[in-house]
């Protein structure tokens, strides 16, 4: 029943950003002159689009490019190439001016809320500094403002004058979010939200998260190594290998039937509190996920597969294929 | 699976504070669990329960402000904690050995892989050569799965990843045949696929050598997967320990269930999570009593007065609580 | 409701708890703790100078030739120079001297390469490289030849040594704060600033200058007592304060002809230099112990 719900909304919706083939290298440099003798791409050619409203989960370990997608998106790195269109407006063309004004709109959430925090700033000034940077609010409607964002995110008054280290990890998080929420934006990055927290941290954050984006209808961009909390919380999913989409899909055709070898090895991967693994057979990869800077030649995952199939695995970069409506693999074996 | 192997290792009672600037912290709060012949013992909790502080105190590395009020750790029929910074250097490495979180700052960047595992075997078998001494080190790398050992022996750290640089760490801790492998966090810092193939190992390696871990971390994936049975810390103490189905499909004490509970998994997609309510109580000024009873929906008066021993309730299933609840938490 | 006051119990217990670790780790230290009363007294020393002093006016530099080059007694503690004057009050006076030209050097000196260090480093790219390359050319040359071509060159009298020591010093806290700029500009609280729209200049301000702040005050204390110590070595070589100046280099110099047979001329103010340099340097130990977060966390767990 919540499926059907989920399903006649996804009808609904417009594409609220949408990434074309966006590349982010950054150059290495050696020798005395420091000339630039390479690349590491650490997005290469990526396509995607989220809709407005959804939760679209990226996954991928270390390599893949997640987090330097999230920010290439944010404009925190200037990408070599590629259009990112957020509400039809491609952020990667616009001035300084209008990229500030477009941040009200498009904001994100980092990992360690410790490290996103000055922890020489009080959680009030912490929060009102998004008002600060494009209101020219008064104090004291700055302080009503904070003290109304504390509470949408569970806090009290009596934390707007505390210091981060003050705060355990649960509610410096809550803060970063409600730093987030400061200026309405609509689509908020969520970079490894949950990843330092405790568990039961954990739960009340993402439990935080999901009525957020249902009270204030927002979109989220999901990035995580987590795949519980991405088969928790995420409508469509897309899994990032070195640079490049493995494959796009909804969750269920993602959990349910992975189609890449590489999400396949992932998911089996995951040690399951319901020892899920005791009973199925795991996957184990050969060898080590290659750097970035020296990818594998054709499919960059041929190194370590279990279903290579021949040269071709290793001569020829796959495309993205569509496989069905919502689903989308980058596979040798999906060949049409 | 052990049903009642002896005990290699059993911590009793210990209490440690730290003298900081800020007051005496009461890290551990009476900790008290054992680890058999064989088997991994899963320690779970959350930060701040003080179970890197347990291993810590096992090995006798604690740092200089920390004071061991009381307690034992008997190992070999002695107890560790009376022994002399000459015994205890024998012991480190040699039967009792430890690796931690970060593989990147366990090793120096300075030196070959081979000088440094050369190093430790150097230091336990002082009359060997030095050609049987590389064969040896050879030896262990193959036995850590790494591919090419001898090519590995000539590398630096940092050309290795980060799940051969953990490899190399546990060739290193298991160089001079340890009974015990105290694991702190060892996969938290890799990649998904790397975790496997590290578990994968430990899992081959207490099966080939009889190796018994205690296995430190926060992950109860890991914990379900990986360990025999599994204690779980709260705020010093252990609160509850079992067979680890046993404890996964029956949590008996409060903050178990509550802990368990709140697990993200797919299943639950759709459903609010359940937390646990209130925060983790500074160790500064902890509460009297069971330390989880200002979060406990069955506190009694007794749970504020009084701090509950660990009993064993079922066989082999131990829980420190004064009120189990009758039908607990767990959906 | 929201509290009328700005900050919280806890919140100024935190802002003040930098100085009380301070103090803490200060008084706990012995050696500390006597660099600190130093540093103190001699403070008190020179601000009550003209009031505690037995001759005022001959501190300032009027001759009383009748009594030239006593030995110390009970009318003259550290005896008197070779014009008669008591040299117990010209080196009190020496002390203000001291204190002001220091603080003025270090205060201007972190003013001038402070801003640039921090820009050099948050900007980096082609700002960050002309600006350090200036900053490596003052380098290279050894600091005390390069004061005193510069006070040569502008002529002796105290500002100029003051100035001379300025041009010198700025360099040394622009590298310092280029280093600390850099690192913090790569931290995630900048990235956040950044991501919300934060423009650079308040980047500058709010996140990376008071992160540089920490370093730069364990230099700027260390650095009080060598400008001391330089500017009593510029006057000493005639390229500071002129005579009748109190300045304790200058004394050291003119007593240095009478050493031999009148020994308090050039020690006394001597001394003076040695013990409040090493006062500064006592200080400058404690400082950076309370404001380095590896060692303070040492002792936090």
């Amino acid at each position: 029943m919540l499926q059907h719900t989920e399903g006649a909304l996804a009808n609904l919706s417009r594409t609220i950003l949408e990434v074309k083939n966006l590349k982010t290298y950054f150059p290495i440099r050696s020798g005395l002159l420091q000339r630039t003798t390479g690349y590491v791409k650490a997005v290469d050619d990526v396509s995607f689009s989220i809709d407005e409203g959804e939760v679209f989960g990226l996954v991928g370990e270390s390599g893949s490019g997640k987090t330097t997608l999230a920010r290439s998106i944010l404009r925190l790195i200037e990408p070599m190439s590629g259009e990112v269109f957020f509400d039809g407006t491609d952020i990667l063309e616009i001035n300084k001016a209008t990229l500030k004004r477009m941040r009200k709109y498009l904001q994100v959430v980092f990992q360690n809320p410790f490290l996103s925090l000055n922890p020489r700033m009080t959680v009030r000034n912490l929060v009102a500094e998004p008002l600060k940077a494009h209101t020219q609010m008064s104090d004291n409607n700055i302080t009503k403002r904070a003290s109304e964002l504390l509470g949408l995110v569970g806090l009290s008054d009596e934390q707007l004058w505390k210091y981060s280290i003050e705060l355990s990890g649960g509610q410096a998080q809550r803060v970063c979010v409600a730093r987030a929420l400061t200026l309405n934006p609509k689509f908020v990055v969520l970079d490894e939200p949950t990843s330092s927290l405790d568990v039961s941290v954990q739960a009340q954050i993402l439990n935080l998260l999901k009525e957020l984006q249902e009270k204030l209808r927002l979109t989220y961009l999901l990035i995580t190594h987590d795949l519980a909390v991405v088969e928790y919380i995420a409508n469509r999913v897309a899994v990032m290998y070195l640079g490049k989409v493995a494959e796009i899909g909804t969750f269920q055709e993602i959990f349910k039937e992975p189609a890449h070898p590489y999400t396949q090895a992932l998911l089996s991967a995951v040690p399951s509190v319901d020892g899920k693994q005791l009973t199925e057979s795991r996957i184990i990869l050969r060898g080590t996920i290659p750097s970035p800077s020296n990818p594998p030649s054709g499919c960059r995952f041929h190194t370590r597969c279990h279903k290579y199939i021949g040269d071709i695995c290793r001569d020829a970069e796959p495309e993205l294929t569509q496989l069905s409506a919502t689903r989308k693999v980058a596979c040798h074996l999906y060949r049409s | 699976m052990p049903t009642r192997t002896e005990p290699l290792v059993t911590v009793e009672d210990l209490v440690v504070n730290f003298h900081t600037l800020d007051g005496t912290v009461h890290a551990l709060n009476g900790v008290s669990f054992e680890v058999r012949k064989g088997e991994i013992l899963g320690l779970v909790g959350e930060t701040g329960c003080g179970k890197t502080a347990t291993s810590l105190a096992v090995l006798r590395l604690l740092p200089d402000n920390a004071e061991v009020v009381q307690g034992r750790i008997v190992f070999e029929g002695t107890d560790l904690l009376s022994k002399k910074g000459k015994e205890v250097a024998e012991i480190r490495g040699k039967k009792i050995s430890m690796i931690f979180q970060d593989p990147a700052s366990s090793l120096n960047p300075v030196f070959p892989i081979g000088t440094q595992l050369m190093d430790v075997l150097k230091l336990h078998f002082p009359e060997a050569d030095e050609a049987g001494l590389r064969k040896l080190a050879e030896e262990k790398l193959s036995m850590a799965e790494l591919p090419d050992a001898s090519a590995v022996m000539a590398m630096y750290p940092h050309e290795l990843s980060g799940g051969m640089q953990q490899r190399v760490i546990m060739a290193i801790a298991l160089s001079c045949s340890p009974t015990l492998l105290i694991a702190d966090e060892p996969t938290t810092a890799l990649d998904v696929t790397i975790q496997a193939q590290l578990l994968d190992l430990l899992k081959k390696l207490k099966q080939t050598l009889g190796l018994s871990v205690l296995l430190i971390t926060h992950n109860l994936g890991v914990v379900r997967e990986l360990c025999d049975r599994t204690a779980i810390m709260y705020a010093g103490s252990v609160v509850e320990s079992a067979d680890t189905d046993q404890i996964f499909k029956n949590p008996l004490h409060p903050y178990a269930c509550g802990l368990l509970s709140s697990v993200v998994t797919g299943r639950l997609r759709g459903t609010v999570l359940h937390h646990i309510p209130g925060f983790v109580p500074s160790l500064l000024h902890a509460p009297e009593g069971c330390r989880f009873n200002p979060r406990c929906p069955y506190a009694l008066e007794v749970c504020r007065e009084k701090r509950p021993d660990l009993v064993e309730v079922e066989p082999n299933h131990y829980v420190a609580c004064f009120n189990i609840p009758k039908e607990p938490w767990l959906t | 409701m929201i509290q009328e006051s700005s900050e919280s119990d806890a919140g100024k217990r935190q802002r003040f708890r930098e100085i009380r670790v301070f103090l803490r780790l200060t008084l706990e230290n012995s050696l500390s703790t006597v660099g600190l009363a130093i540093i103190v007294l001699f403070i008190i020393i020179a601000i009550t100078a003209p009031f505690i002093v037995p001759y005022p006016k001959q501190a300032e530099g009027t001759p009383e030739i009748a009594n030239q080059l006593l030995p110390p007694n009970w009318q003259h503690l550290f005896g008197t120079d070779e014009l008669g004057r008591d040299l117990f009050s010209r080196v009190v006076f020496g002390a203000r001297i001291s204190l002001v030209t220091s603080a003025s050097v270090v205060a201007s000196a972190i003013a001038l390469g402070l801003p640039l260090g921090a820009l050099a480093g948050y900007y980096g790219e082609r700002i960050g490289a002309i600006i350090m390359r200036v900053t490596d050319m003052f380098l290279a040359f050894p600091p005390l030849l390069l004061a005193l071509a510069v006070a040569a060159t502008l002529g002796g009298s105290l500002i100029n040594a003051v100035l001379a020591l300025i041009i010198t010093w700025w360099p040394w806290y622009t590298r310092l704060a280029y280093g600390q700029a850099v690192t913090t500009r790569n931290l995630p609280y900048v990235d956040s600033a950044r991501a919300i729209g934060v423009g650079n200049f308040r980047i500058i301000v709010r996140h990376i200058l008071p992160a540089t702040l920490a370093p730069i005050l364990v230099q700027a204390t260390l650095d009080l007592g060598s400008a001391i110590i330089s500017v009593a070595g510029l006057s000493f070589l005639g390229l500071g304060a002129q005579p009748p100046t109190p300045d304790w280099g200058l004394m050291v110099n003119t007593g240095r002809t009478y050493f031999l047979q009148h020994w308090w001329y050039a020690t006394f103010p001597g001394l003076a230099i040695l013990i409040l340099v090493l006062g500064f340097n006592l200080l400058g130990d404690a400082i950076r112990e309370a404001v380095d977060p590896k060692l303070s966390r040492r002792r936090l767990i």
